[in-house]
């Protein structure tokens, strides 16, 4: 099962990879003259698919749906990010209540990063939606290379060392404790450097904003790394944060007309059923063969952005 | 997005496409579009996304559209009540925090 199910995931890369040589806008491979509620249950089960190589990978479902989607499908750039955060946010809701529930996500250490990160997605959706085309395409091109290389490169560390709260942090309140259900020991955390921080998250917000990406892939690093919270607090805090800028960049993108329900509805259904099939799957699931896939997808991915904006291809 | 949100977006979705309500732009005139800008698509469409357009969900596709602005929406109410919470416990540093973030979202709702 588990074989038939990988294998099933390599050609349906395999099958997005000839899409990309015969070029996208020619469409080539498939029936021309496609209905549009076939290119819908096509995003559908692509996006259910997705969902659960999301999951197995390791990797955020909102990173991967842009990229992915804007590579395969004929769909113009603005409705590909509008639906992409959408799909993030819809997963971070999902998630939020039970994180909270668990002591792991801190809504004290959240806020104040979301409120930078909020503002700046709202300016980075405008700016993304008044840019050129090939300008955004070039952009998320080296965006997308940019986060395979901090996949790539990125250390995590399970229980930073902060020798001490920042004042402000102190000032704030932001600190905790967790029962860590592995070790069975209770972490207490405290965070230091919470101004570069503040910044940092209006940069990861705008870019967020402006690709229609999830924020995971730098959130979670910067609470981390930059922070110094414990790796658990720092992927359940992260999701809160999209929760919240998610939010204010959807409302850009739906208002100024770039979300299409034959395309927002099929992503958002078919990537939250694959989170929720891909969770069960984790158990029974080779996470480090998958996710060397999905990075040699976004390495290709991200190429072909970058190549199409330049108008090399 | 619990399984009730899954259920509503489908059900609306379902009312738009099967056309069982009229709709401003029907599916396969979205699919002639959707290669296009978002620009375009407003333009070629005639909609005019202000913010009283989810008041039109007798259109199906504002109805559809309906559904996915409150899932952008779902943070809204939250942190309404934290921010209340927050200032009924005299902490008002992060009930501030609560309403400035209240304020960007309300500010990305209005079209701003």
């Amino acid at each position: 099962m588990r074989k038939t199910i990988f294998l099933g995931i390599l050609l349906l890369l395999l099958f997005s990879v000839g899409v990309f040589a015969e070029g996208i806008s020619e469409n080539s491979v498939l029936p021309e003259g496609m209905p549009w509620w076939g290119w819908s249950l096509l995003l559908f089960v692509f996006c259910f698919v997705l969902g659960i190589t999301a999951i197995v990978a390791g990797v955020g479902g909102g990173i991967l749906y842009v990229p992915i989607v804007s590579a395969v499908f004929p769909f113009q750039l603005d409705f590909v990010r509008g639906s992409g955060l959408l799909v993030a946010l819809a997963g971070a809701i999902s998630a939020a209540p039970r994180l909270l529930g668990s002591g792991m996500a801190s809504l004290r250490l959240a806020l104040p990063m979301a409120l930078a990160g909020s503002i700046g997605s709202l300016i980075g959706a405008h700016i993304g939606l008044a840019l050129p085309s090939h300008i955004v395409e070039i952009s998320l091109g080296a965006v997308i290379l940019f986060i395979v290389a901090l996949m790539l490169l990125a250390k995590r560390a399970e229980y930073p060392v902060v020798a001490a709260a920042s004042p402000l942090s102190f000032r704030l309140g932001i600190s905790g404790t967790y029962l860590d259900g592995a070790t069975g020991d209770t972490v207490h955390w405290k965070i230091h450097r919470l101004i570069p921080g503040f910044f940092l998250f209006f940069v990861i917000g705008f870019m967020a904003g402006m690709f229609g990406l999830g924020a995971g892939w730098a959130n979670v690093p910067a609470l981390n790394l930059l922070l110094g919270a414990p790796l658990k607090v720092s992927v359940a805090t992260s999701i809160l944060i999209i929760a919240i800028n998610g939010s204010a960049a959807s409302w850009v993108y739906l208002n100024q007309g770039a979300v299409i329900p034959v395309i927002a509805v099929p992503s958002v259904v078919g990537m939250m059923l694959g989170t929720r099939i891909g969770a069960k799957m984790l158990t029974r699931s080779r996470p480090t063969a998958i996710r060397w896939v999905v990075i040699g997808f976004l390495i290709l991915a991200g190429l072909r952005s970058l190549l199409a904006g330049l108008g090399v291809i | 997005m619990g399984f009730g949100g899954l259920v509503l977006s489908l059900l609306v979705f379902t009312i738009y496409v099967t056309g069982l309500i009229p709709s401003t732009v029907s599916p396969s005139d979205s699919a002639e579009l959707w290669s296009g800008s978002s620009k375009e698509y407003l333009a070629e469409t005639g909609l005019a996304f202000s913010p009283g357009w989810f008041r039109t969900i007798t259109n199906g596709y504002f109805l559809s559209m309906a559904a996915l602005a409150i899932l952008a929406s779902t943070a809204l109410p939250t942190l309404a009540a934290l921010g209340i919470r927050w200032f009924f416990r005299r902490d008002f540093l992060y009930g501030s925090m609560a309403v400035m973030i209240s304020a960007v979202l309300i500010f990305a709702i209005a079209g701003r």
